[in-house]
């Protein structure tokens, strides 16, 4: 954990990433209150990087989960072994033979079983998803859960336990707290709506696109090769094209990419035939190139 | 004023500008400011405070609208002047800061509670009203002995003693609105006195209720015909109140309310349906090869999961003359409901369309908007289709809200009927009574063809049939 924003700016840009003032603050008042960070903002501003940046950083583990519609707790959180549970079932046959023993009806046989039951449903036989295994790892870890709108509303409300106390309820075995309280990232498109329940118990930061001046700083750091005053005429026409109506807005990302496409294709200036060459790696809709093509002016 | 105090306020005038701030979030402010520099500085304060005390992209500006405002006539404690920074070590001490705040505070008009609290028109707050009584709940045992260096601790100090602060303040909370309670009549008195004032003043009087009792006057006043007739045909308690007109304020709020209630509630009954349709029927072929895993065991049963698709609202509103009213209710409407569609976009028109930020939802606000101009649905239809092409899809359920008054120019019907082509439905709601259509300037039967629903859309009532309309065209399973 470090000691204050600055450091988290610094920190992270040994590792090329520009952080903000805001997001900084946000980093260092969640780790050091202990909430989770609900990061909304569009596609592309590097919301997803700033949690595995996070991780790099502090050197940490890092858990991922993925959301997509239908992800259900045996993707997020655990899954019991049935096959394992099966094989120890088969391996053991002569132990739990011994402990039928001297049974006298099949209800004497159930109870002693059910008295041993707990072994087969206990920690051995777990196999942990993404959020258990952050909430069991033996050192602080990360925790990015990305895209949270693209699940379900069920999902949200099963994750309101993880969030809330760090802990998750197993039936079979009981509540599971966290070893080490992890660093719980959630990012989201802002596709949905987030119940307010999710949303009371995070904190809240919205990024959005960067000013000029710092995508001028991410291109310096990210794409070096690419000089200043091209750098500068290309932060300035990706602005331009976010002002459009878009099917796809480009986010950070497509700048960068754009950027190394620039270098590759040694461009001196952003003419026609340069843009119509490399405007693929800024925009991914047909539409949106034309409209681009058309209407921005270099 | 102490750090507690000035956070409590603060939430105060966030949650009566609409920013709502559980408790929990209370702690956690308090909890963060503790984490700052001292003295704190002011945009680090507010990204902080931004931070806990939002949940939302659009509690944000108002948020920094009212940070601003309070930091201006209330600086926190422990932060000093810019001027005061350059002054040398040891001239800027705590008395002279606190001379320097009184300072400010005299040039800045204080928030309206303070001012009738000085002119002793409106209570202190409970804490002081206790503390005065000398029954003041004392958290930390000393509170008061301590109140005056927890000022000179800054922002600083309010992590120090902040559970216990904040119990003191919530359970004053509690008695203030317990001994408010005692003050007030009896709920059947207020009712009655309520009942028999004029409609307009009815309104306002009861438009500060709880919902269940505004709902419970309404039922009980000598109804307008048509408001009777909805309450015999069983309009489940919403109000069936016109849309056009001029409205007091308290009418306003109250429709407001009244539609976004009711819109929840259809959004609720809606998502639990959609939950049991959700889970789908047993697949049988995945759940045998499933079991496979499991030596033949089907440990888990596996559904063939329903995919449901979501239609994205684009509403285009004619905000000119008496159309505006229903605008304003179309789009709260649409607020309500927005988490049922995969997204909302609004565009406001008099004679072109201009975008409705969806921060607020408010037409009023828009600056690019021509309001001396002359309604063109022609116009506005053939610049949606030009400047906002991808606002329209195959998923795009389009409602049109408009008189189709059209100033006698060319309603350009094919520009519409292109719109059609483009998107999944064409809705139009028109305000105006069915007789008055066509007649005049009107060209309703010129774009009717080009249209999937016409309707009108002059009162609640007819709002609630909208919302049922949206509900059923917004999802898809499949």
């Amino acid at each position: 954990m470090l000691d204050s924003a600055d450091d988290y700016v610094k920190t992270f840009l040994e590792r090329d990433y520009v952080l903000a003032r805001e997001p900084a603050v946000a980093l260092y008042v969640a780790e050091r209150l202990g909430r989770p960070l609900l990061v909304e903002g569009p596609a592309g501003v590097g919301k997803t990087e700033l949690a595995k940046t996070l991780a790099a950083v502090t050197a940490r583990p890092f858990f991922r989960l993925q959301c997509y519609e239908g992800l259900d707790e045996s993707r997020a959180l655990y899954e019991w072994e049935y096959t394992k549970q099966l094989l120890y079932t088969q391996i053991l046959r002569e132990k739990i033979g011994e402990v039928l023993e001297g049974a006298e009806d099949l209800s004497a046989a159930v109870r002693r079983l059910n008295e041993r039951g707990t072994a087969f449903f206990s920690e051995d036989f777990l196999l942990p998803r993404p959020v258990l295994q952050a909430l069991l790892s033996d050192v602080p870890a990360v925790l990015l859960i990305d895209e949270i709108d693209r699940a379900d509303e069920e999902f949200e409300a099963f994750l309101l336990e993880v969030l809330a106390d760090f802990q998750v309820t197993i039936p079979e075995i009981g509540p599971l707290a966290a070893r080490h309280r992890p660093t719980v990232i959630l990012t989201s498109n802002g596709t949905r709506q987030l119940s307010d329940a999710l949303r009371r118990r995070c904190l809240f930061l919205y990024v959005d696109f960067p000013n000029r001046e710092m995508e001028r700083q991410v291109l310096a750091r990210r794409v070096p090769e690419l000089d200043v005053a091209m750098a500068a005429r290309v932060v300035k026409y990706v602005e331009r094209v976010r002002a459009l109506d878009l099917r796809k807005t480009p986010g950070i990302s497509e700048t960068v990419d754009w950027a190394a496409t620039l270098v590759l294709l040694h461009a001196r200036s952003l003419s026609g035939e340069v843009l119509k060459a490399s405007l693929c790696a800024l925009l991914k809709d047909r539409g949106d190139q034309e409209r681009a093509l058309h209407e921005v002016v270099p | 004023m102490t750090a507690s105090r000035w956070l409590a306020a603060l939430v105060r005038h966030l949650r009566e500008a609409g920013v709502g701030v559980p408790p929990s979030r209370l702690v956690d402010a308090a909890r963060a400011l503790a984490l700052l520099d001292d003295p704190p500085d002011r945009e680090m304060l507010r990204d902080v405070l931004r931070l806990v005390l939002t949940r939302a992209r659009e509690e944000r500006p108002r948020f920094d609208a009212v940070f601003n405002r309070w930091v201006a006539s209330h600086r926190p404690p422990g932060m000093r002047k810019r001027k005061a920074l350059s002054r040398p070590a040891g001239a800027g001490d705590a008395d002279g800061a606190g001379a320097a705040r009184s300072a400010s505070a005299r040039k800045t008009p204080a928030p309206s509670w303070e001012r009738e609290r000085e002119a002793g028109k409106a209570p202190a707050p409970s804490w002081e009203r206790e503390r005065e009584a000398g029954k003041a709940l004392d958290p930390s045992g000393n509170r008061e002995r301590e109140a005056g260096k927890a000022s000179d601790r800054g922002l600083r100090g309010i992590g120090e003693d902040v559970e216990a602060w904040l119990a003191w303040a919530l359970g004053g909370a509690e008695r203030e609105e317990e001994s408010l309670a005692e003050t007030h009549t009896p709920r059947s008195e207020r009712l009655e006195s309520t009942v028999n004032l004029p409609r307009s003043e009815r309104l306002e009087s009861t438009v500060n209720l709880p919902r269940s009792e505004r709902l419970a006057v309404e039922s009980k006043v000598n109804l307008p015909r048509n408001e009777r007739l909805t309450a015999q045909r069983g309009g489940g308690g919403f109000p069936d109140l016109p849309l056009d007109g001029r409205m007091t304020p308290a009418e306003e709020a109250l429709i407001l309310a009244a539609v976004t209630a009711m819109a929840r509630e259809l959004w609720l009954r809606r998502s639990r349906r959609s939950r049991r349709w959700k889970a789908g029927r047993v697949s049988v072929k995945a759940t045998i090869a499933q079991s496979m895993r499991s030596d033949g065991i089907p440990f888990r049963i596996v559904r063939r999961k329903r995919r449901l698709r979501l239609a994205r609202l684009l509403l285009l509103l004619d905000v000119s003359g008496s159309v505006r009213n229903a605008a304003r209710f179309l789009l709260a409407l649409a607020r309500a409901l927005r988490e049922a569609f995969a997204s909302v976009r609004a565009f406001a028109f008099v004679d072109r369309p201009v975008e409705v930020r969806t921060e607020d939802f408010e037409p009023l606000k828009e600056p690019d908007i021509d309001w001396m101009g002359k309604s063109d649905f022609g116009n506005t239809f053939f610049r949606l289709l030009e400047d906002h092409p991808r606002a329209l899809g195959k998923d795009t359920v389009v409602v049109l809200l408009g008189d189709a008054r059209n100033n006698f120019v060319d309603p350009m019907p094919w520009a519409l009927g292109q719109i059609r082509e483009q998107c999944a439905r064409v809705m139009w709601l028109n305000p105006e009574p069915r007789r008055r259509w066509n007649s005049g300037d009107s060209v309703m039967a010129a774009y009717a063809p080009y249209c999937d629903v016409v309707e009108r859309c002059g009162n609640t009532a007819d709002l609630r049939k909208v919302a049922e309309r949206w509900l059923r065209y917004a999802a898809r399973w499949r």
